[in-house]
């Protein structure tokens, strides 16, 4: 007996001086937590409180009494208690030196509340346990950039490009720090390489134009300045990221939740919506931010079932009505999307866009003049509405009511709208006149269109199609690339801008441009045609490689058995200089075409097979 | 190291510390609001429903309004709500009587003001020898004509300035300039009692003032003086069409130094304004290029109050914008190329208010070391932040800044400012006429602070004013004394709603005199002086 209380007693002196340095943890006001939160903050405390008398009396180890600081500490931290979590995480630290956990959220938190060198020293002291946490070296370069220690900053940044070599956080750093350091031209190449890496991060376009600045570049620094920004360049961050996942506030999964919308990762939006909905089942704004996650993550049959679930809890919630809605239209379920627009804008009158859309899915089950008719009432609430008077346009148009279409059109170009509103009304203007056979009308209005929005793709090739049939080529062939830049999958666009460039005789310029579009579309066989065709005729030998015509020729017509993609192979092996194989071809093609009864070509068939006969290859890719 | 050369180290670090700003002893404050017979108390008139018009309220103005030398003091009071009626009353005016202290003359002054006051500011609008004083309003705002008796009279409808949206923000200077003082008056947002969603955290039943993205915001006001006792609404005309930012706060000043008096505007949550005087009275909007619309990372912050000088004494006058917490407060320091630079981390004055929610903020040489120092008046918007379960509070700290004297600052730890409401206004004025900076603050729904200025064993003074009141806003003064070359512009309106002092306080550190002061007049002609003995108020004239 006397023996175990001399033990107890020693084992007190031993811990008696530790702990008396251990701070006493404030008591947060947790009154109007959410219930769940407060039970869990109660608990954890309850339970940190008793460890701590077990500690004193020896009975709990100071490995375990830091276990129960830390993990306090980490619950205070996500709900913003941030006395409550510095002390502790102190005492944990204070317990376990050697943990890097409490000494990173030490590091994190304390940037919150203003304490930089407290930030700093204790980033630094949680790097020296481990050294390659890339989230801790990104924060720790941010705090000693806003201290002024430039070169530490470099050194942090640097140190994670060598463990990430991609990380774009680290090339905004160091961009920052070429900026304090007045190395401008370095800050906007580091700026624009953390772009690349992360385009969705636009705050780095402020900063980008800053440095624009100081070079004395007004145009660009404007340009970038301008720019609409909302979004940081992400960080991952798994020990804070995986904090979520032990909190049991549904608030917080959602705080969280959002947080990763704004990132663009909707995915992990997903995971922290499905947690708030278990503590939370009927918040229907968890529920409709869920369905926005699953949409933007393309998810979309969850996405449209999610949004049903809404609507069970709040059948008069306007949003959820207009967002399934669009989901809908996308799926050309028009009937039931239209239903739900009509929901969207009864349960919010005021909602112009919602009626509009109404409006436009009512024309196109048809029913124009009930679309007409809505149109005219959201115009009646705000007569500048651009969109209303695009949409009542096209349905006058479809009506047949043009004239009235051109009124509509000219009221939205002569109004106070936007350029982009202006442009897209020129756009149908242009088609109109495209209607009523106004060629030159048509043109003028689509060149209004393209200089109010250089980014309306379908003006651009609707103008390169009329220029082409006016046998302005070269002028054609920039507005299909401009179309081919804005959307790159319109194949109509590049074959456009190749044949008028073969038309226009600038036959390098067409080789690079469809070797350009073949790469991206190496299975859309016009395109490969084409240039087939070009490799082998062109005028200009430097546009021509009849080996690679051929091979490309063959690739076709394994494909596409016609008379032309036949001739075709004739042409690249007379380029090859096989002349008696293309005229060969070429008979084959002449005895085909005239046991099909084709009469039109047969004159242009038989030149060419004298010209193969004649050891001479053909040099009029399109209308030899 | 033997013992000489440590007692050799020792005597070159005390000589190093004496030759800085680090000479002069703590900056102290005591609060003397009662000893000097200020008794306001601000009441916003709440009951309950949480009208976002009852949080944004009030401001201060220092101004001596019967021109005996001394700074009385306007607090802006907001009152009853003006649901039905127009509200109020909406201010109460002070007379300095020396060393007797204030007296509340809003009676005698005939101060009617039945307005829901936010702010104001004072000039001599007439020109007739006094200040005048315009509040804004939740409401029509008033300009109060000087009788020069010690009385004020309405002339808002004859003068054509009584703008209805909400004004915030005032200040008076002469832009053309052509001898008269025009106005500019920046509105907030659309806020009306019909347009009042609940806001704050619902699920858990704790309804709060709403964030001003609820609401948009509303086109400010630039009112021309035609010389004749009316203003022209010249808001298009001047070039300010396109603002329509969430303004409170609003300062005049030549920041680029070329003789015309340019303008900033603080913008809450949207960008901040800077307009460029073009030297004819007209202006074109400049701040995104300059880089004072955003922070550095390009963010759009809730700019409140602005202090404008030069805190770096590159003979540009920078500017200091407070925020929300979390945001920190700016340093927009002014590079005299025509572009600022963020400095708020590297004159560690972002620190110090990471958790503060910053509303009126102010520029003086406390402790007179030659070094201008910053105030700052804190106080959240919420009502029930405390019980959000976080950090935030709603009754903040008010804060000095200490200039170090090498381009760093430091929150004065023993500042004196013991007194924690939430706070609203500031105005920095030598109230009890001893020579140095005293603080009048106003807070919300709660009773002002006057602080009188203790500083321990402070430096040297000077302080300068023009004579009469005509060419006063837009004077500016270059004093040398000692090594150190200081200088300061007489303006209308800074801070948050509210308006420093129109004298000119300098600190002088240890320098026993003056070798000279500049003068240089609103229409570009100077005046120089020499050789004054420091510890003197100084009057001006052309």
């Amino acid at each position: 007996m006397i023996e175990r209380s001399v033990a107890t007693l020693l084992a007190l002196l031993a811990v008696a001086p530790l702990a008396a340095e251990l701070r006493e943890l404030p008591l947060p006001l947790l009154d109007n937590l959410e219930a769940t939160v407060r039970e869990q903050l109660e608990t954890e405390r309850q339970a940190v409180d008793e460890a701590i008398v077990g500690f004193r009396a020896g009975s709990v180890d100071a490995a375990r009494m830091a276990e129960g600081y830390g993990s306090i500490g980490r619950l205070y931290y996500l709900n913003d208690f941030t006395d409550a979590a510095e002390a502790s995480f102190l005492n944990a630290i204070e317990l376990a030196p050697s943990t890097f956990d409490w000494r990173y959220y030490l590091g994190a938190l304390y940037p919150v509340t203003g304490r930089l060198e407290d930030a700093a020293h204790h980033l630094a002291a949680a790097l020296e346990l481990r050294p390659d946490y890339v989230p801790a070296l990104i924060r720790l370069g941010r705090v000693e950039l806003d201290l002024g220690q430039v070169d530490q900053a470099i050194a942090r940044f640097e140190a994670v490009l060598a463990i990430d070599p991609d990380a774009a956080a680290a090339f905004k750093g160091l961009g920052r720090a070429a900026f304090e350091n007045g190395e401008f031209q370095q800050a906007i190449e580091l700026f624009e390489r953390a772009l690349e890496i992360q385009p969705e991060a636009n705050l780095i376009y402020y900063q980008l134009g800053l440095a624009y600045r100081e070079l004395g570049d007004r145009e660009r620094a404007l340009e970038n300045l301008k720019l609409n920004r909302h979004q940081d360049v992400r960080l991952d961050d798994p020990l804070v990221n995986n904090l979520y996942l032990i909190v049991r506030s549904a608030k917080l999964h959602f705080n969280s939740a959002i947080d990763f919308l704004e990132q663009d990762r909707p995915e992990l939006a997903i995971e922290q919506l499905l947690l708030a909905i278990e503590k939370q089942p009927g918040q229907f704004t968890y529920h409709h931010n869920l369905a926005a996650a699953y949409g933007l993550s393309g998810r979309e049959d969850e996405a449209i079932a999610e949004y049903r679930k809404v609507l069970e809890l709040n059948p008069a919630y306007p949003n959820a009505h207009f967002n399934l809605a669009m989901l809908l239209v996308e799926r050309d379920q028009v009937a039931e999307a239209a239903r739900h627009l009509e929901l969207a804008h009864r349960y919010d009158p005021e909602d112009l866009v919602a009626h509009t859309e109404w409006a436009t899915a009512l024309s196109r089950l048809g029913e124009p003049e009930r679309a007409a008719a809505e149109l005219g009432k959201v115009l009646e609430q705000d007569p500048t509405y651009g969109k209303a008077l695009l949409n009542l346009a096209t349905v006058q148009a479809q009506i047949g009511r043009t004239t009235a279409a051109e009124v509509t059109l000219a009221e939205l170009i002569e109004g106070d709208g936007n350029d982009q509103e202006r442009a897209a009304a020129y756009y149908r203007l242009g088609k109109i006149h495209e209607q009523r056979q106004a060629g030159e009308r048509a043109i003028a209005a689509y060149r209004a269109a393209v200089e109010l929005d250089d980014e309306l793709a379908e003006a651009h090739s609707s103008l390169a199609v009329l220029l082409a049939r006016r046998s302005g080529f070269a002028e054609a062939a920039g507005h299909f690339g401009r179309a081919v830049e804005l959307e790159p999958d319109d194949l109509a666009s590049h074959f456009g801008r190749a044949l008028a460039l073969v038309l226009a005789e600038s036959y390098v310029e067409a080789r690079a441009a469809l070797e350009a579009s073949v790469e991206a579309h190496p299975g859309d066989l016009p395109l490969v045609h084409l240039l087939a065709r070009l490799l082998a005729t062109a005028p200009d030998a430097a546009a021509r490689d009849g080996r690679r015509a051929l091979e490309l020729a063959q690739q076709v017509f394994a494909q596409r058995q016609t008379l032309e993609h036949a001739e075709t192979i004739a042409m690249a092996l007379a380029e090859a200089g096989r002349f008696e194989e293309a005229a060969s071809w070429q008979r084959d093609i002449l005895t085909r075409a005239r046991q099909q009864g084709v009469a039109g070509p047969l004159a242009s068939l038989e030149r060419r097979l004298a010209q193969y006969e004649r050891g001479e290859p053909v040099r009029a890719p399109w209308r030899g | 190291m033997s013992s000489s050369r440590i007692a050799a180290a020792l005597l070159l670090s005390l000589t190093l510390s004496w030759g800085g700003a680090d000479a002069w002893a703590s900056v102290r404050f005591r609060d003397a609001a009662a000893e000097l017979g200020i008794d306001f108390v601000h009441r916003h008139g709440g009951t309950g429903e949480l009208y976002m018009i009852e949080t944004m309220g009030s401001g201060v103005v220092a101004l001596d309004y019967d021109g005996d030398g001394d700074d009385d003091l306007l607090f802006v009071q907001s009152g009853e709500l003006p649901i039905e009626g127009s509200g109020g009353p909406g201010g109460v005016l002070y007379r300095n009587d020396g060393s007797s202290g204030f007296v509340n003359v809003t009676a005698a002054a005939e101060l009617t003001l039945d307005v829901y006051g936010m702010g104001g500011t004072a000039g001599d609008v007439d020109g007739d020898g006094d200040l005048d004083l315009y509040v804004t309003a939740y409401g029509s705002n008033r300009l109060l004509l000087n009788d020069g008796d010690g009385s004020f009279t309405d002339a808002t409808e004859a003068a054509g300035v009584g703008d209805p949206s909400w004004g915030a923000s005032a200040s008076f200077a002469d832009v053309e300039p052509d001898g008269d003082l025009d106005l500019y008056v920046t509105n907030y947002v659309d806020f009306s009692f019909d347009n009042n969603p609940p806001c704050g955290l619902k699920e858990r039943g704790l309804r709060s003032y709403c964030h001003p993205d609820v609401y948009d915001g509303l086109p400010d006001r630039f009112y021309r003086n035609r010389g004749d006792g009316t203003f022209e609404d010249a808001t298009a005309e001047a070039g300010f069409g396109a603002a329509a930012g969430k303004g409170l706060g609003v300062v005049f000043g030549d920041l680029d130094r070329d003789g015309a008096i340019d303008l900033y505007v603080a913008n809450d949550m949207t960008a901040n304004y800077l307009f460029r005087n073009r030297g004819d009275g007209t202006f074109e909007e400049i701040a995104l290029m300059t880089g004072v619309a955003f922070s550095d990372r390009g963010d759009a912050e809730a700019g409140m109050g602005i202090a404008l000088g030069d805190i770096d004494d590159n003979g540009f006058p920078d500017l200091l914008v407070t925020h929300l917490d979390q945001q920190t407060n700016a340093v927009y320091s002014n590079t005299g190329t025509g572009l600022f630079v963020d400095r708020r981390y590297p004159t560690q004055i972002a620190e110090p208010s990471y958790q503060k929610v910053g509303f009126g903020i102010g520029l003086g040489d406390f402790d007179q070391d030659g070094y201008i120092d910053v105030a700052i008046a804190n106080g959240h918007i919420i009502h029930n932040v405390d019980e959000w379960g976080a950090t935030g509070r709603f009754r903040q700290p008010n804060q000095i800044l200490r200039n170090r004297g090498d381009g760093t600052f430091e929150e004065v730890a023993e500042s004196g400012l013991d007194i924690v409401l939430s706070s609203r206004g500031l105005a920095i004025a030598d109230l009890d006429g001893d020579g140095d900076l005293d603080l009048a603050i106003s807070n919300s729904a709660d009773r002002a602070e006057v602080y009188r200025n203790v500083s321990t064993e402070p430096g040297g003074w000077l302080e300068l004013s023009v004579i009469g009141t005509r060419a006063q806003l837009g004077t500016r003064f270059e004093v040398h004394a000692g090594e150190r070359r200081q200088s300061r512009e007489l303006r209308a309106s800074s801070s948050y709603m509210s308006q420093n002092s129109a004298a000119a306080h300098f600190g002088l550190g240890s320098a026993p005199r003056v070798e000279s002061i500049l003068v240089i007049w609103p229409d570009g002609s100077r005046r120089l002086l020499k050789d004054l003995p420091a510890g003197r108020h100084v009057r001006v004239g052309r």
